[in-house]
């Protein structure tokens, strides 16, 4: 059986105990390290890379949603914190999993069950050719009061506003706080293709191709939003597709 | 405040003119008059009316206090009748002899006016309209005044209520219910003594927060061990991060202070200043006596950065309870001082 890599980022020592000792009924937890800390805990989840992070919200200076908004890569999030109005309302937007303080054991049991299943389906993707065009590791956006854990192969195309990036997915459209060259660099190359200077598009949700005038190429995306590839872009595109 | 009294300027005015030269305008239905004089007695009388009365105002405004009215009141006001009823005789008496000099008086006119011994040319019926003057001066202003007691009144009880709301709501906070629950059951793994302690604090903090939410005061010994409780608990959670220093002036110990101000204080200084520092800080608390006045001092360390999506209730809540109880005389400020944020709390003791 895999063994699930596991960090704690979680300020007060006595919660880290409790939940360490939590952890202890469980063999397939494998815990690798813990931070007190936003800037230590970054630093070992970069170097250790965990399957999964135990994390805190309130903690000094910066909390647990600047922790994941800085990470490249965020690494299965499970989010531990007392009741607090705020924090509980920000998750109900979306589907991120929760535990709150003082944590139940069986409620811990059945959330490292998700972890377990939801890892094992992200291994047999990478087994997967599939996988190779759906990127399933995740980035953390925290717009406004709204927060998404989103799978990079589910963004259909970012683009530039201002210095920041409009990422859209599904129904929603929530502002990435990095400019969009940032961004360029982490997406996986084989399906996200830059169409133009403003837009990033990928290459699963086009809907439709039409050539357009002087060389270009017009796209129509799942969600009905037109993108037009620039002139340069546009032979390299097609040179890509094979077209 | 100051829209509150444009509005009773805007009504005083209106009164004012409207009722000046409704009466004024009486003259408009003497047949015998003239033309020119009928004008004349319109704008002019109308003029002395609203410039005598107001000046009249002013000194009742001054001099006047209309929430204890004693026998002083009624000698400056029987006073300042007299005196206005006199300048608006002289007034009357000069604006007739002007209009003398300048026109003639018909036949009807002359003989209208002897007849009627003169409205207004008389000193006995200024002095009956004058009198009306103050007295519908008066009503509306005690109208006014009922009302506005009667929001100030409505205004207290919500404010209380929201006191008593927010101390159930922010003093036992449900977050630091259950952070400390969660941290006492981490203790209970290396200190099961020291974990019975805190579940004996942290319910006392609940009973008291159940119990003194309806009370205005209590003593100060009483809030002291609630701040201690909220210490300890917090220490839990912060550990070394959080150092915690007490300066209170025995004889301060026992008198009588609105409950939860110097604990939501302590909150406060906990939660936004010390939990935000990685480092930590302390968190000092300073209570004394000064003359007639309780000076109580809530430092830590950190800035004074008011948070984006902060209601600031706490401190509108001790704001206003302070001054609802002691009015002018009680004083709340925060301010940032040396890489410290201090608050200092001013109780008059009487």
């Amino acid at each position: 059986m895999k063994r699930i890599k596991t960090v704690i980022v979680e300020d007060s020592r006595l919660a880290r105990n409790e939940l360490k000792e939590l952890i202890k009924n469980h063999q397939e937890i494998d815990m690798v390290g813990e931070a007190e800390n936003v800037d230590d805990g970054i630093e070992l989840i970069e170097e250790v890379k965990p399957d999964l992070l135990l994390l805190d919200i309130n903690m000094p200076e910066k909390d647990g949603f600047d922790l994941l908004e800085m990470l490249d890569e965020v690494p299965i999030t499970v989010f531990t914190t007392a009741y607090d109005e705020y924090a509980i309302k920000s998750f109900e937007y979306n589907a991120l999993d929760y535990l709150l303080k003082p944590i139940n054991e069986k409620r811990f049991a059945l959330a490292i069950e998700k972890v377990m299943s939801k890892l094992n389906a992200s291994n047999n993707a990478t087994d997967n050719y599939k996988e190779r065009l759906t990127g399933s590791s995740q980035i953390f956006i925290k717009d406004g009061e709204k927060c998404w854990l989103i799978k990079i192969g589910d963004i259909s195309h970012l683009e530039i506003v201002g210095n920041y990036t409009r990422v859209f997915f599904q129904d929603e459209r929530p502002m990435l706080y990095k400019s969009l060259n940032q961004i360029e660099e982490k997406l996986p190359e084989k399906y996200f293709f830059r169409a133009n200077r403003q837009q990033i598009i990928n290459t699963n949700f086009i809907q439709e191709l039409v050539p357009w005038f002087n060389g270009k190429l017009k796209l129509t995306m799942h969600n009905g939003e037109e993108v037009e590839v620039s002139r340069r872009q546009s032979y390299l595109f097609k040179d890509r597709m094979s077209l | 405040m100051i829209t509150d009294n444009s509005k009773k300027e805007i009504l005083f005015w209106s009164l004012q003119f409207v009722g000046w030269y409704a009466i004024s305008s009486l003259v408009l239905i003497i047949s015998e008059f003239s033309t020119t004089l009928k004008v004349y007695s319109l704008i002019v009388g109308g003029i002395i009316g609203v410039v005598v009365t107001s000046i009249y105002r002013v000194y009742l405004k001054h001099n006047i206090d209309t929430e204890v009215f004693g026998r002083k009141s009624i000698i400056r006001l029987l006073i300042a009748f007299l005196g206005c009823s006199l300048l608006f005789y002289t007034l009357d008496s000069i604006s007739t002899e002007i209009y003398d000099l300048y026109w003639t008086r018909t036949e009807s006119e002359l003989e209208w006016i002897a007849e009627n011994t003169g409205f207004f040319y008389n000193i006995f019926d200024i002095m009956v309209t004058i009198f009306g003057w103050t007295m519908i001066y008066f009503v509306v202003k005690f109208v006014l005044e009922a009302n506005k007691n009667n929001l100030r009144n409505l205004e207290l009880n919500a404010t209380l209520r929201e006191a008593q709301l927010n101390t159930l709501k922010g003093q036992v906070n449900p977050h630091f219910m259950f952070n400390s629950l969660n941290n006492i059951r981490g203790l209970m793994l290396e200190d099961v003594e020291k974990s019975r302690d805190m579940i004996g604090k942290l319910s006392e903090m609940l009973e008291f927060a159940q119990e003194k939410n309806t009370i205005d005061a209590i003593p100060l010994n009483e809030e002291l061990e609630m701040v201690e409780n909220y210490i300890a608990l917090s220490k839990i959670q912060m550990e070394d991060r959080l150092q915690y220093v007490e300066d209170i002036d025995p004889d301060t110990r026992n008198l009588l202070i609105p409950p939860m101000i110097v604990q939501l204080l302590v909150e406060n200084a906990a939660k936004h200043g010390i939990a935000n520092i990685k480092g930590g800080g302390i968190i000092s608390l300073k209570i004394k006596k000064e003359g007639q006045v309780l000076l109580i001092t809530v430092a830590n360390t950190g800035k004074l950065r008011i948070a984006k999506d902060s209601t600031q209730l706490g401190i509108k809540n001790i704001e206003q309870r302070l001054h609802l109880l002691h009015g002018q005389k009680a004083s709340f400020s925060l301010e940032e001082i040396e890489g410290e944020v201090v608050a200092n709390i001013k109780i008059p003791l009487s």
